[in-house]
């Protein structure tokens, strides 16, 4: 299976799926290569749905305070963004925007 | 069936009808040992049901139990495997596809170790041993392509480790010529093609069926992923596929039948691929670039996607457009440097056309077509590739000529475009649109948006340019309106709202046109105004779309208006003259606040007259929905914030006069309502007061002093000191604010008592939902603020006011019988009290500023809220220990209350912690208490709030940490003594705090981190535990030796080693980073999670 980006492992559901994998683990109701493989499929599946599912739109304005480009991985941390969805406007201080290729190199 | 006894020819009898039962016991049976025999002798019956199972049971096998065969048994399996594929070339395909899968599957385990150079060995053998065995040549085409197409995605499905996978992949690789070698030439099997003579037997014999090519054209763009090596070789590839493309474009346009569906939809996914790759596109933007250019820009490509158009056919047109869209993407910049290179200008202009056609294909969008948005990013990336184009042009002269055609050639093209978005962002006639269902319109509808973007981009390629191509059509337009052709209008006034936020307040040229008072009179207002005769549902749709994108229109210029405000007193009235349309109301309300957000110095003058109107809508009652109402008061109140004080006052008493009889009626009507027995009887009467406090309520939104003003004034700038105290007074001195904050005050404590928790609770609990009390509380939470406030209460006031609320609140749960229920209703009001508490916190307990006049002198405002504190956090515990025995149980059932009073004492900390000296000391050990409990507990809603409450206390707790964070310092040398006592004591209270219950966080921290709570909780608990050592190091070190030395704590996995090395080194270090990764593998260990690939 080609690799896919681990970054989602850090959202709330990837860390639920992490914790509960942990807790099966422990128990030993599943070997830890059974959890590796549970994972990966996360990654790809996420990937996928965030890709292929998501049809919001959401347009947003701040102030771009700091970029950076490092490892093919860009960061964007924007100051009092304004974030407009089809039905809502919602503000923060401040986000970070990290942002991938969706294809890596060589694949 | 029973395994130990199966008899296995009844087993391959069963298996060849198949049997349900033979089934189910298939799985269980292919684990076997046996299962590698059984599969060989079902390969060699004649059932093709018995040989799909022997395949499949060997291809389990293979995947599964590979490493039971010994070595020399993996060696010759490969053969065993090329012999079955031969065997069963001639076989339906399932029973061939489910063999080529089991050699796929021993692909992925022998090479390259116990097999190297697998494509071409395996390839040559399947040819060889099909033409020794005398079956015809096809055969070995069928067996090669299918097992070609199946090897990748056998790869891409695979769960082998990273060695073995790359060193597989780079086998695979080497391979590439060769397999994109046979694939090509039975691609290049279709008529009109030339296959070329080189090309094997096989593959000639198999191009002939349209089928195989498909799946050959499927199997190149499986192989695309693993990346073509040799550059040549993809530039050969992309041109061969370009001419196939052509050769089955001439097909169908001759309707020849050889070319069918898929075939076509499998070379244009894999052209796409190929055009698409910007790795390639990198390195040979040129090749590519011009290659594909030229392809596109011959007859043939314009003819098929024209005649597609043209038929409507959006599928066709849509396989041969989405290539043309990816190289588009792709390509941006080759395009905007060759649109004036003479050789290659001419290819661009006619791509540049086609894409044109594409998005403007006929039809509306979602409704009768699924194509025109597929271009627009492509609009999108041109545009942005210009402007990149241009700035690195702008410091070479030699370039201005070229910039300068480049640029005039460019806004022709979007010239056109912006004639092409405009045509289609016009609604469909009625019929089509009434016929249409809820998804086809809200398609069209999202792809009206999108289009929007894209005429924001057709705008910063035309800037000036564009202006005056949609205001003559729009003052024509209007001129010549007829209500049966409304959409043009309509798609041009939204083109024009489009890019409102892009047009600079200063034009001066062509928006006056559009927008004089006389055309604002003349034509804008009497459409607004128009009303029909008749109840005509295709004219009324007309008539409210014009209307609605007008006001829209208005709205989206509201910076404009703002450096036009001799237009205002035209423009206001052309608003809110529609907030009595029903159906114009959101738009109205939301273009009024547009212009009353941008123009609220402008709109200084006319605080009056948007009084006046306000007064109106609060008169109108429900004509204007509850939340427009509320909008249009908050930016009434915003806009009167730019008069002075003074003026501003009496400019708002007649609402503040109109709003405050408002609520006494509606109090009434509440108070005296009848007894009723549901929620939605007691609606007619709830509704008009919570409506009148929620007006209240976004006026104090409104109310607010710019943050700017604020921050210059608690810095001491004179200017703005002078002016918040002279604001103050002025509010706290006027006897109608003042009348009305009492009116308001007493109406808030009456309605708790007798609305909210009433005494006879029994019969009326039922009736108030908490919106009311919610609402209240927002009101404090909106004037209690640090710069003065129109509707600023006396601290005293507030603080009785919620003491009063809490205590009735508490005193009816405590009297009621039904304790569970109005538990549960008190638990639901409590963040929305907490919430407020903490306001006031920030508020009233920092440093004293002139114009709070308001507040009292230091000492008495942290003698109140340390009751009010307190009283708090005595009846949150008691109220969370109601819940279960256990008061783990109970924080479990209440996270949010566990959350919001520890976020409310974290406040007090951050904000003023010498307040916990006004704490009494058993409620400090009450909140120390079920801090360890909401530790102990893996919720992450009570535990997040708790670490952080604790993490901020032991910060605080040691000599050097409480220094900061504290305001409330009085005048004079007494009250600074006095505050330097206060201060010391209570770091004397937090010391003392960490020495009786350090102990029990720590042993409480380190369980969770040692395996008692999830890992993704272990940031909050790294941070915790740092800070105690950070702060307290020598406690530290004492405590956690002893409890580290306790056997099989925290976890049984680790051992003393392992706990004394994890010792060392988290009290070694003083780096936050290195601590959370100590921890973290420390954790891992006591999880016995270590050393395993779910870890690595």
């Amino acid at each position: 299976m080609p690799s896919y980006y681990k970054l989602y492992r850090t959202s709330t559901l990837g860390a639920a799926l992490t914790d509960s994998l942990d807790e099966l683990i422990t128990a030993g109701h599943i070997t830890p290569q059974l959890a590796v493989q549970v994972l990966e499929q996360y990654d790809k599946s996420i990937s996928e749905a965030l890709s292929t599912k998501v049809k919001v739109k959401a347009v947003m304005k701040g102030n771009l305070r700091t970029y950076r480009f490092c490892d093919d991985v860009w960061t964007f941390i924007i100051k009092n963004p304004l974030l407009k969805f089809d039905h809502e406007i919602t503000t923060a201080d401040k986000i970070k925007i990290v942002a991938c290729n969706s294809r890596r190199p060589g694949e | 069936m029973a395994l130990e006894s199966i008899d296995l020819q009844a087993f391959a009898q069963a298996l060849s009808v198949p049997t349900q039962e033979a089934l189910e016991a298939l799985p269980q049976f292919q684990r076997q040992p046996a299962a590698w025999q059984f599969a060989f002798d079902l390969l060699a019956s004649s059932n093709v049901n018995c040989r799909f199972y022997g395949a499949h049971t060997l291809q389990v096998k293979v995947a599964k139990d590979w490493d039971t065969l010994d070595e020399e048994r993996q060696h010759a399996l490969r053969d065993e495997l090329v012999r079955l594929v031969v065997e069963q070339s001639d076989a339906p395909l399932n029973v061939l596809s489910k063999i080529n899968q089991t050699l796929a599957s021993y692909a992925l385990h022998a090479v390259p170790d116990i097999c190297n150079n697998f494509l071409p060995t395996v390839i040559n053998e399947i040819e060889e041993r099909v033409r020794s065995s005398g079956k015809h040549a096809r055969y070995a085409g069928y067996a090669v392509v299918d097992f070609l197409e199946l090897l990748p995605e056998e790869l891409n499905r695979a769960s082998i480790g990273v060695t073995q996978h790359a060193k597989l992949i780079q086998d695979i690789k080497e391979s590439l010529p060769d397999v994109l070698d046979i694939l090509t030439s039975v691609v290049r099997g279709l008529p009109g093609s030339r296959t070329p003579s080189s090309a094997p037997e096989f593959a000639a014999l198999v191009g002939q069926d349209p089928t195989w090519r498909a799946r050959a054209w499927k199997a190149i763009l499986q192989w695309l992923q693993f990346g073509i090596s040799k550059d040549s070789l993809f530039v050969l590839l992309l041109d061969m596929s370009l001419q196939q493309l052509e050769t089955m474009a001439e097909h169908q346009l001759h309707d020849s039948n050889q070319v069918d569906e898929d075939e076509l939809n499998a070379a244009a996914a894999a052209v796409d691929d190929m055009t698409s790759n910007i790795h390639m596109a990198a390195k040979h933007t040129k090749t590519i670039g011009t290659l594909m250019l030229e392809k596109f820009g011959q007859p043939w490509f314009s003819t098929i996607l024209e005649l597609s158009i043209a038929n409507g056919e959006d599928q066709r047109a849509l396989q041969w457009g989405s290539m043309l869209v990816s190289f588009g993407e792709t390509y941006t910049e080759f395009l905007i440097r060759k649109l004036t290179d003479p050789q290659l200008s001419e290819h661009v202009s006619t791509f540049l056309k086609i894409m044109l056609a594409l998005s403007g294909f006929p039809g509306y969008h979602g409704i009768t077509e699924d194509l025109s948005d597929q271009p627009l990013n492509f609009w999108y990336l041109l545009q942005e590739t210009l402007v990149d184009f241009l700035y690195d042009a702008e410091d070479n002269p030699e370039l201005s000529q070229t910039v300068a055609s480049t640029q005039a050639a460019i806004k022709q093209v979007y010239i056109e475009l912006l004639k092409v978005l405009v045509s289609k962002c016009a609604y469909p006639p009625t019929n089509i649109w009434m016929d249409a269902d809820r998804d086809e319109r809200e398609k069209f509808i999202s792809y009206r948006r999108e289009a929007a973007d894209a005429l924001l981009n057709t705008y910063y390629v035309l800037r000036e340019d564009m202006l005056p191509l949609l205001i003559d059509e729009v003052i024509s337009s209007m001129g010549s309106f007829a209500l049966d052709r409304w959409q043009s209008l309509e798609s041009l006034l939204f083109a024009l709202k489009s890019i409102g936020e892009a047009v600079p307040e200063t034009e001066s040229t062509f928006l006056p046109r559009l927008f004089s008072a006389d055309l604002l009179r003349q034509n804008f207002m009497p459409m607004l105004q128009a009303s029909l005769g008749s109840d005509d549902r295709a004219a009324q749709w007309g008539l409210t779309s014009i209307k609605t994108s007008i006001l829209s229109l208005i709205g989206a210029y509201g910076e404009w208006w703002k450096g036009h405000p001799e237009l205002l007193p035209v423009a206001v009235p052309c608003v809110t003259s529609s907030l009595s349309q029903p159906p114009l109301v959101q738009a109205a309300v939301a273009a009024f606040r547009r212009i009353c957000d941008s123009c609220r110095d402008q709109l200084t003058g006319a605080t009056g007259s948007m009084v006046i109107l306000a007064c109106e809508v609060l008169l109108a009652g429900n004509t204007v929905p509850a939340r427009e109402q509320q909008r249009i008061f908050e930016s009434v109140a915003e806009v009167s914030m730019a008069q002075s004080p003074v003026n501003q006052i009496q400019s708002i008493t007649p609402l503040i006069l109109a709003l405050s009889t408002a609520l006494s009626k509606s109090a009434s009507l509440l108070e005296d309502a009848p007894k009723v027995s549901s929620t939605s009887d007691l609606e007619p009467y709830l509704a008009p007061l919570l409506n009148h406090l929620r007006l209240v309520e976004s006026l104090a939104r409104g109310f607010q002093f710019s943050d700017e003003i604020e921050e210059t004034a608690l810095v001491g700038e004179p200017e703005s000191k002078a002016a918040l105290t002279f604001a103050a007074q002025c509010y706290r001195n006027s006897r109608e604010l003042r009348d009305f904050r009492t009116t308001l005050l007493a109406l808030m404590n009456r309605e708790v008592s007798l609305e909210i928790w009433p005494r006879d609770l029994h019969t009326n609990m039922v009736q108030i939902d908490d919106s009311l009390l919610e609402c209240i509380l927002s009101i404090i939470n909106n004037s209690a603020k640090r710069g003065p406030h129109v509707f600023a209460f006396e601290f005293g006031d507030i603080v009785a006011f919620i003491g009063n609320a809490w205590n009735t609140a508490i005193a009816r749960v405590e009297n009621a019988t039904g304790v569970v229920i109005f538990g549960r209703r008190w638990s639901d009001q409590c963040p929305a009290f907490l919430q407020c508490i903490s306001q006031l916190v920030v508020v009233f307990s920092t440093k004293a500023n002139d114009w709070q006049l308001t507040r009292p002198d230091i000492a008495e405002a942290d003698r109140l809220l340390g009751v009010v504190l307190t009283r708090v956090i005595d009846d949150v515990y008691a109220g969370i220990s109601r819940e279960a025995d256990a008061l783990t149980t109970a924080i479990e059932q209440q996270p949010v209350i566990a959350e919001y009073i520890f976020d409310l004492c974290t406040r007090v900390l951050q904000t003023r912690y010498e307040l916990f000296v006004d704490l009494e000391p058993s409620s400090i050990g009450r909140l120390c208490d079920l801090g360890v409990q909401a530790l102990s507990i893996p919720n992450r809603l009570a535990l997040k709030p708790t670490a952080y409450f604790l993490t901020t206390l032991i910060r605080l707790s040691s000599s050097d940490g409480s220094s900061s964070g504290s305001g409330g310092s009085g005048s004079g040398d007494g009250a600074m003594r006095n505050s330097i006592a206060k201060r010391v004591a209570a770091s004397k209270l937090l010391e003392s705090l960490w020495h009786e219950y350090g102990a029990a966080w720590l042993r409480t921290t380190l369980a969770a981190i040692g395996g008692m709570h999830p890992r993704s909780l272990l940031p909050n608990l790294s941070e915790l535990l740092f800070a105690m050592i950070r702060h307290h190091l020598t406690t530290i070190r004492q405590w956690m030796t002893e409890l580290l030395s306790q056997p099989e704590f925290p976890s049984p996995f680790v051992d003393g080693s392992t706990k004394r090395q994890f010792l060392q080194q988290i009290l070694a270090t003083r780096s936050f980073t290195k601590a959370k990764g100590i921890i973290n593998e420390f954790s891992i260990k006591c999880r016995n999670l270590q050393d395993t690939a779910y870890i690595g």
